[in-house]
């Protein structure tokens, strides 16, 4: 076990440097940092104040240079400085990174609660109307493109329920009065529509993984041994069954609660929630604001990264064959 | 006819025990056959595939042809003031249409020649229909090209790797995982700033997430297959490294590839259609399905047609893809169940 641990938090540091030098290289292609920061100001700058801004940012260095003392204070929890609002990077993506969280949590909440129990429904009643009813909400969740399911979710919930039937439950957007946390009970129901469209997709991987390993182990000698015994279907199905059959279905779902985190992007746009999908679009990117950037893609690929490890502890806890391999 | 009881009505139906009346029968077995064989995922899929090749005689407007007066046209079985209009001064939208698709048989089509549209017209005037055609011709292209490319790239890689072992192995196995830690949208939209909106760029950035998903299970399937004796036998034998991988590797994944590939073409069009939503696809005239949902989304409360359908179609068209390639997966490697 320790070995394989060593293995695995190898290969993660690995991942993570790979990734940032990669992202480095990517945000210094672009336009030079210094005419960003410089921008539209009026002033004539003269060479010797050009050459303390380039010093005051570190840019007087050699690019290897410039990665090492990025990952250097990374390594110390300090981003850098945000060039477009002058703010540590630190503290943007701390604001920010809340409501992402919320949002990612509450659609892979909804994700496994729902493809659990449509997996375990369709398993039981196989070949029968449920069955193919799940299947069916399977295979249109994972064909549905979410910026269109968004927009479509806004339009029927948030104008014609008002337009209609005068219900004015749920909002067009946003994550309502902030108050410094973004989360009070007050506002949750502006998380109800976007966890909805981000976990309908992945509910549907888990719904067949549990379905396909549930009907696995509802044909196996044990499970006919219990009935044969005289035990309930409830415990059958949910105690016998279910018990065993999980483990494909929860290994996936760590995996698939990082993929939210880069999902979370386009709901955050089309229902214009202030998560770090949003603030990486319209402040990082479009500015190429490179320290910001930097500073949120490292924060997903680290929740990539820890999410895919603890996916893999956890495989290897359940069944010992990976451990050895 | 007697059956057993403990037979369900699935079992007897695919047995032939179960009695119809005789329109019922034909019925019943034109549902089998739709059940047993894909046909309408194909029929969607072809419909597609003729939209795209033949999107230039099919139009009945400019892609980017069109003017503010001609804003919001509703789809033509909807009523409308302009299109009552158009009836009472004597134009008929059947021979309008006729008209706009001889113009595109003699390459003679004018912008105005037909006020009819099929299914509308978007916030400044340009027609939803034509624009669907070429976007389809655009998410068949995008999606065609990535997985080629990823296909040959994906294969090459897990084989190799899987074979060598090693080293190069490990590299490999390194850059997948390096690939699927960074966030994929927000990686082309730094390249799209930085390389400028192209194209190439985009079929580039397709290219690159589609080689992904081969390498693993390729690879893994490498490993199980280069401990047969055949294998080795054909090293004793003399043959040459590029000879083993060819015709003694490859022929055994070679279903398992097609099947990864039939399963993520559904995901590759979802991404196109992301990028192109996001402002990173296809320049601007050019009409791509994502891109049309991203600009009408803003009046979808007064117009609904040109968000919806061209959203629908990506709909359908991914349902058809995936539907196919679970279907392809049951037929050429039932092992795949798992990972997919």
């Amino acid at each position: 076990m320790a070995k394989f641990l060593a293995r695995r938090v190898l290969s993660i540091f690995i991942s993570i440097i790979g990734a940032t030098v990669f992202i480095f290289i990517l945000t210094r292609l672009g336009p030079d940092p210094l005419t960003l920061y410089i921008g539209d100001s009026q002033v004539e700058l003269s060479q010797e104040q050009i050459q303390l801004i380039k010093e005051q940012l570190g840019l007087d260095k050699s690019l290897p240079l410039q990665y090492l003392t990025w990952i250097w204070n990374l390594a110390q929890f300090d981003m850098g400085q945000s060039i477009g609002t002058l703010r540590p990077v630190s503290e943007i993506i701390r604001i920010h990174i809340a409501v992402t969280l919320i949002l990612a949590a509450g659609a892979w909440t909804f994700a496994i609660a729902v493809g659990l129990s449509i997996g375990v429904l369709a398993s039981v009643k196989r070949a029968t109307f449920w069955d193919y009813l799940g299947r069916t909400f399977a295979l249109m969740g994972q064909a549905t493109p979410q910026f269109w399911s968004g927009v479509l979710a806004i339009f029927f919930f948030a104008v014609l329920l008002r337009q209609w039937f005068g219900i004015d439950f749920f909002p067009t957007g946003g994550i309502g009065e902030y108050d410094g946390f973004p989360l009070h009970w007050g506002n949750a129901k502006h998380y109800i529509l976007p966890c909805i469209v981000l976990g309908w997709p992945a509910s549907a991987g888990i719904m067949r993984l549990t379905r396909s390993s549930m009907l696995e182990i509802l044909d196996s000698e044990y499970i006919k041994l219990a009935r044969a015994k005289g035990i309930g279907p409830f415990t059958i199905i949910w105690k016998h069954g279910l018990r065993n059959a999980i483990i494909p279905p929860l290994t996936s779902a760590f995996v698939l609660l990082a993929d939210y985190l880069n999902g979370a992007l386009v709901v955050e746009i089309i229902f214009s929630m202030p998560g770090i999908g949003t603030v990486a679009l319209n402040q990082a990117v479009y500015d190429n604001d490179w320290p910001l950037l930097a500073g949120t893609v490292f924060v997903f690929i680290g929740i990539y990264v820890t999410f895919a490890f603890m996916a893999d502890l956890l495989y290897a806890l359940i069944d010992p064959r990976i451990r050895y391999e | 006819m007697q059956t057993t009881p403990r037979m369900t009505t699935l079992e007897q139906d695919i047995l032939g025990m179960r009695e119809y009346p005789p329109v019922l029968h034909e019925l019943h077995m034109l549902w089998r056959f739709i059940r047993r064989w894909p046909v309408i995922p194909l029929v969607i899929l072809s419909i597609l595939a003729l939209a795209g090749v033949f999107a230039g005689g099919l139009a009945t407007h400019g892609e980017a042809a069109g003017g503010i007066r001609d804003r919001h046209f509703p789809p033509i079985w909807m009523q409308d003031d302009r299109y009552d209009k158009l009836r009472e001064s004597g134009l008929s939208p059947g021979s309008c249409l006729w008209n706009a698709f001889k113009g595109n048989a003699e390459n003679t089509r004018r912008a105005d020649v037909c006020q009819f549209h099929i299914l509308g017209t978007d916030h400044s005037g340009r027609d939803v229909y034509s624009r669907m055609l070429h976007g389809a011709r655009i998410s068949l292209v995008v999606a065609t090209i990535a997985l080629l490319s990823g296909f040959v790239t994906g294969t090459a890689l897990g084989v190799v790797s899987g074979y060598a072992g090693g080293w190069l192995d490990e590299i490999v196995t390194r850059l997948v995982d390096i690939w699927q830690a960074l966030p994929f949208l927000m990686v082309a939209l730094v390249c799209v700033l930085i390389f400028g909106q192209s194209t190439t760029l985009l079929l580039a950035l397709m290219a690159a997430l589609a080689w992904n998903p081969f390498v693993r299970v390729i690879r893994s399937q490498t490993l199980t297959i280069k401990n047969n004796a055949y294998v080795d036998l054909a090293r004793v034998a003399g043959c040459s490294t590029t000879r083993i991988l060819i015709r003694h590797i490859l022929p055994g994944v070679i279903n398992t590839a097609v099947v990864i590939a039939t399963l993520s073409v559904g995901s590759l069009i979802l991404a196109e259609a992301a990028l192109s939503f996001l402002g990173a696809g296809v320049p601007a005239p050019d009409a791509t399905w994502g891109s049309m949902v991203s600009e009408g989304r803003g009046y979808i409360s007064t117009a609904w047609w040109p968000t919806v359908l061209p959203g629908l179609a990506i709909f359908l068209v991914v349902l058809s893809l995936n539907f196919t390639g679970d279907w392809l997966r049951d037929r050429l490697d039932p092992r795949l169940q798992q990972i997919a």
